[in-house]
């Protein structure tokens, strides 16, 4: 066990159950994966992505390349979890992942012999010929051998919320700086939100043994965050935010369950937050990068900062002979504490020669041997680390027998969400790293995020950046006073790569990109650093590079001969820190993928044998089951014909209804329209066509007027919501003077048609004599209003399917009860309920346009509805109409087809060339949009559009369909199949 | 004369389900408010206002605001155009608006149009904060509030009425699809169901 006596703060007193790979374990409350693997000595956590080369833990934080395990199994199983940010939970399954055969003898590390193959761009260079085996045998095999961890692979039976938040500072990140900058904000009045991503505030501090005010920093953070409360601040832990957007939007996601084997009744396991902030506050602090030298992928290679985190947050050696590689000053930081825990301290290297004494005397007092001016050039031992060679600049090499290696090559500010609207960062030759340049507009950065490194730094501009954001919203300041932080030091050189490294150095651990990868891609031209991360995968997946990418654009830098400001750096864009699909999609899945609309008839259609189809949002009848009906052509000439003989009842309900009153209502639809409505009579509709502005025809419907400044407007279902915008802006921008409002009120109404020879016997008996529905009181394209058992009622003389019919529209709160009362007055006359289909057969046999015939690209006179078009007024898409493309004679024309041989089947897309002529596209002449099985003809009918079809009416052409292999001749006809003259509609 | 049409709640079948209960937040289904769309004639707008203020004792909010007196309020839901409710009832509503305002306003019924909900409860800003983009907060949108918003992807009008009670309307055919969404958001603090 490396788990120290004493220290860190997990709680001793609650051991923890957990297994990896199948092995039993114990850590404790406060721990992480990779902290109680460290306590268990289990070193060895996975295979990496591409030679499948041994890893171990390199960090402490969500920024881990290596340390990527399946999390849980069965349906809850989740991939490429990172060890060093799962919370250690009782029961907890873990497993390594990336290996066939076990982690320690994984057959496909056979890779890494073939390395030479594997360089950057290998995917673009090999696996080129031939191009048929790349389906077959290469990706399968590529993904086989280069995939990480394996998808649940059955539905997740989590749920997933999502949640907005609004407030005047948002402080993203609770380390020093992060406190003290919410502190500051909330003492100012402000609403204030602090995010963390961690499960406990205090970020670094939690890892350091500093003081404040002469107190151990833990002292301070239970303080602050008792005043944190105190001021009504919104703490919210496990939160990380991932991104940035315009609007001071922030995109977040709370891991609301993650730490629990299984969400709690009712709990999600993560919620989506949307956090709206004034003012922002970017507290994120630093990551550390790793160092080039050979074998530094070897597990017990760790990040300087990272075995502080091990030491004294959780309480585990990480090793028991360490030695420590740094380029700067806070990596001796990590020797004294490895001496401090009890570790063997075997040796300091730094590569500088000037070394503030102090540290250099403070190592030399814990024993270890200090190589200034020297670098680790490899270390070596495969699985896990048992040796490493020390060069000197001299070129003397020594060894050292060691089982942890603390590296640190300095550390980077987080900078990513202050770039993620566009801001680019900037280089510091202090530092050696991109600070934030310009943040968006509203956003500041404090602390090591800002590169101000030193604890003292952190407290200071973090009170001051939570004042101004503060004060910048109107707030008056609060006083803050100064901490006293215990000093430290954070000189650093820049080190990209150990020249002297014998073995295979890593830029990039979780893609496997060496220093020559790097190296071939400058050679070949991907010089840019966004093109280096294409061609190499550098800084690319879960940890996107974090530790790795300035190594590896410097040395871009240094092969091309640029400086870090000519070379920049990559692109960052949300997510900053990979985010599940699931809490992207919310409880939006499934059925509940979109909201579906009902009528108030929805429950009795149900309840009858109704298919339902969508249209839109939209749930409607497609079609009725009757007992035993299994073919869905049966039911569909069942309605159509009971329809035709008898009485049929469909529920138009979701037409759109768009009410339009004012002095002007008649004179706004005079300029929508192509035709007049001005003279229509008070009571009587009128079937209308709306035009584009480009002049092809949008949308028909019926508009009825109820009274001198009023009408009622129906539209299609699919363009109800288009046609109310497009009114809504012909009404504000168009045409402010008219005196006009407009309203939808089609959630108001249910409607229902009743169409058949026997509709008016049916009326009749429902109203029994209290509404008169005879011809002479209802005419055709008539319409009245009243009430009737206890309901408002509006009856319109309408028929689309070309029977006498009526479509009866009452209150939706009694479209349930009328429905019903419908059928029921129906008993005995046959009444058959029919859907979209049916009507879709009738409109057919009735040559009426339909949505495929509206389809954007036709005119009205395309249409056969030239007729209508008004010369003595203007509307809207009248003139583009007159273009001479719309105006051609040649243009294909609305007309009806029927095959030659009886019984064969029409399809719609079939496209017309004359007999004898090739099919080609050079002898198009047009195309059947619309086709159906006519029960009352008893054979298959097509509308389509024909070059000059209206003159060809009796010619024979060939609907040719190449994409079903299919060769009609059909003959050219009215398209209007079914009572020509309209005598049904009338009398 | 045929026996008069039963009536169908918007959220007919909608219940407290019962291993959600709480006492979180509490759902009132309003199958009873009477509703009608107001817009103001051309140039009518002080007259109108006039007129509200006669016949109804309330300042016709020129904001996002719900305005009322006694059983009645006016919402204001865009320039020149509200939502008057009515807590008497549907019936005969749009027709007493549509005389009292005549020649100022185009009145439409729109009772049967939305559902209705009066969501309350000491966890209604948190089940609020699931659907609504909008800040809630007291200095932000205190009672007598009102906005139109977008919940799980369905338009609403949401006003306040008290520090912890909202009535929401969606438009009626809505109703099962946005009740599920009051269920899942509501579930770990408690839902209880009153009409």
């Amino acid at each position: 066990m490396s788990r120290l006596a004493t220290g860190g703060r997990v709680d001793r007193g609650a051991p923890v159950r957990f297994t990896f790979d199948g092995k039993a374990y114990t850590g404790f409350k406060g721990d992480t994966l990779a902290a109680a693997l460290l306590a268990n000595d289990v070193t060895l956590v996975g295979r990496s992505f591409k030679y499948h080369r041994p890893r171990g833990i390199l960090t402490a934080g969500p920024e881990e390349p290596n340390a990527l395990v399946e999390l849980r199994t069965g349906a809850r199983r989740e991939p490429n979890t990172r060890a060093t940010t799962i919370e250690l939970y009782d029961g907890l399954e873990a497993a390594s992942q990336n290996h066939i055969g076990s982690l320690k003898f994984d057959l496909m590390s056979v890779n890494s012999l073939f390395s030479p193959l594997f360089v950057g761009g290998f995917y673009y260079k090999t696996f080129m010929w031939p191009a048929a085996l790349w389906e077959k045998l290469y990706e399968p095999v590529i993904r086989r051998a280069a995939g990480l961890g394996r998808a649940a692979g059955v539905p997740d039976p989590d749920t997933y919320d999502k949640a907005h938040a609004f407030c005047d500072v948002l402080v993203i990140g609770a380390g020093p700086a992060g406190l003290a900058a919410a502190k500051a904000a909330a003492k100012s009045g402000a609403r204030v939100i602090l995010a963390e991503d961690d499960f406990e505030l205090g970020g670094r501090l939690l890892s350091e043994r500093q003081t404040i005010d002469g107190a151990p920093a833990a002292d301070w953070i239970r303080a602050t965050e008792a005043e944190l409360a105190a001021c009504g601040v919104r703490v919210m832990l496990r939160t990380q935010i991932f991104g940035a957007y315009d609007g001071g939007v922030f995109g977040a996601v709370e891991r609301v369950s993650d730490h629990l084997a299984a969400p709690g009744p009712h709990q999600p396991r993560q919620r989506m937050w949307k956090i709206v902030a004034k003012r922002t506050v970017l507290c994120a602090g630093a990551v550390e990068r790793q160092l080039v030298f050979g074998g530094n992928d070897t597990p017990g290679v760790m990040l300087a900062g990272a075995v502080r985190t091990y030491l004294n947050r959780y309480g585990v050696a990480p090793g028991k002979r360490a030695a420590v590689f740094t380029a700067g000053d806070d990596g001796w930081k990590t020797a004294i504490d490895l001496a401090a825990a009890g570790v063997t301290l075997v040796a300091v290297v730094d590569p500088r020669t000037d070394v503030p004494a102090e540290l250099v005397a403070a190592a030399q007092a814990a024993g270890a041997r200090v190589m200034l001016g020297a670098v680790v050039s490899d270390a070596r031992g495969g699985q896990a680390l048992k040796r490493i060679d020390v060069t000197r600049a001299d070129g003397e090499m020594t060894a050292f027998a060691v089982d942890l290696l603390a590296v640190s090559g300095g550390w980077n500010p987080q900078v990513a969400l202050a770039t993620h609207l566009g801001g680019k960062p900037t280089w510091s030759d202090e530092i050696h790293s991109f600070l934030p340049g310009k943040p968006p507009p509203g956003m500041s950065v404090a602390g090591a995020a800002a590169g101000a490194f030193a604890l003292a730094d952190c407290l200071a501009y973090g009170s001051l950046a939570g004042t101004e954001a503060a004060v910048g919203l109107g707030f008056k300041a609060a006083p803050f006073s100064t901490l006293v932080a215990c000093p430290d030091t954070w000189a650093s050189a820049p080190l990209w790569k150990v020249k002297s490294a014998r073995t295979k150095a890593f830029v990039d651990q979780q893609h496997d990109v060496t220093d020559k990868d790097v190296i071939l891609a400058a050679q070949e031209g991907y010089k840019s650093v966004e093109h280096l991360k294409r061609y190499t995968t550098l800084g690319m997946a879960t940890d996107q590079g974090k530790t790795s990418n300035l190594n590896g654009h410097a040395l871009m830098a240094e092969i091309t001969g640029r400086s870090m400001t000519e070379t920049g750096t990559t692109m960052s864009r949300p997510p900053h820190l990979p985010v599940a699909m699931g809490v992207l999609a919310g409880s939006h899945r499934g059925e509940h993928f979109r909201p579906m609309r009902k009528v108030a008839g929805h429950q009795w259609a149900a309840d009858n044998g109704a298919v339902f189809v969508d249209a839109g949002q939209w749930k409607r009848p497609q079609w009725f089951n009757a007992p035993g009906e299994t073919d869905w052509l049966v039911s569909v000439v069942r309605e159509v014909k009971a329809t035709r003989t008898a009485v049929g009842v469909c529920d138009v309900s979701t037409l759109g209804k768009i009410d339009v009153q004012g002095p002007d209502a008649a004179a706004f639809l005079d300029r929508l329209y192509i035709n007049g409505f001005a003279k229509v009579a008070v009571g009587k509709c009128r079937y209308g066509l709306m035009l584009r502005e480009d002049g092809l025809a949008y949308d028909d419907g019926t508009a009825a007027r109820l009274a001198e400044d009023h009408f009622l407007v129906s539209t299609t279902t699919a363009n109800a919501a288009r046609v109310m915008q497009n009114m809504e802006y012909a009404r504000q921008v168009l045409w402010p003077e008219l005196d006009v409002q407009i309203v939808s009120v089609t959630e108001q109404w249910s409607q229902y048609a009743v169409a058949g020879p026997k509709s008016r016997e049916l009326l009749e008996r429902l109203f029994g004599g209290a509404v008169d529905v005879s011809d002479a009181a209802l005419p055709y394209m008539g319409v009245t209003e009243g009430t009737f058992a206890g309901s408002p009622f509006r009856l319109f003389r309408l028929s689309f399917s070309g029977e006498l019919a009526y479509e009866l529209a009452v209150p939706a709160r009694f479209g349930d009860a009328a429905l019903k009362a419908i059928m029921a007055a129906g008993q005995g006359l046959g009444v058959t309920p029919y859907g979209t289909e049916a009507l879709g057969v009738m409109r057919i046999e009735k040559g009426h346009v339909g949505g495929a015939e509206l389809n954007g690209t036709t005119t009205a006179t395309d249409l056969g509805l030239g007729r209508m078009q008004s010369k003595t007024k203007d509307y809207i898409g009248k003139v583009l109409s007159a273009r001479p493309g719309l105006t051609d004679p040649e243009r294909p024309a609305f007309v009806g087809f029927k095959p030659v041989a009886p019984g064969v089947r029409l399809r719609a897309g079939a496209h017309f060339v004359a007999l004898g002529a090739d099919g080609v596209a050079a002898n198009d002449e047009g195309y059947m949009t619309s086709v159906a099985y006519s029960p009352t003809l008893g054979c298959w009918i097509g509308l389509g559009l024909l070059k000059r079809g209206p003159a060809r009416i009796g010619e024979r052409v060939r609907a040719y369909d190449p994409l079903r292999g299919e060769d009609i001749e059909v003959e050219v006809c009215a398209p209007v199949f079914v009572d020509p003259e309209g005598a049904r509609l009338h009398g | 004369m045929a026996e008069t049409w039963q009536a169908t709640s918007a959220f007919a079948g909608v219940a407290a389900p019962a291993h959600l209960a709480g006492a979180g937040l509490t759902a009132t289904v309003l199958d009873n408010l009477g509703l009608a769309s107001v817009q103001a004639r051309k140039g009518a707008g002080v007259a109108l206002a006039a007129k509200v203020q006669a016949a109804y004792g309330l300042d016709l909010p020129q904001h996002p605001q719900r305005v009322a007196a006694g059983e009645v309020a006016f919402v204001g839901t865009g320039p020149g155009a509200w939502m008057a409710v009515s807590e008497a009832g549907p019936l005969g509503w749009a027709d007493r608006l549509a005389a009292d305002l005549s020649g100022l306003a185009s009145v439409n019924d729109q009772s049967d149009g939305y559902a209705a909900l009066r969501l309350e409860g000491p966890a209604v800003l948190d089940v609020l904060a699931k659907g609504v983009f909008l800040d809630l907060h007291d200095s932000v949108f205190p009672p007598g509030s009102a906005a139109g918003v977008v919940i799980a992807h369905i338009g609403a009008i949401l006003w306040r009425r008290e520090a912890q009670v909202f009535e929401v309307l969606v438009f009626r055919s809505y109703a099962a699809s946005f009740w599920q969404w009051v269920e899942e958001s509501a579930a770990e603090y408690g839902l209880a169901v009153a009409r």
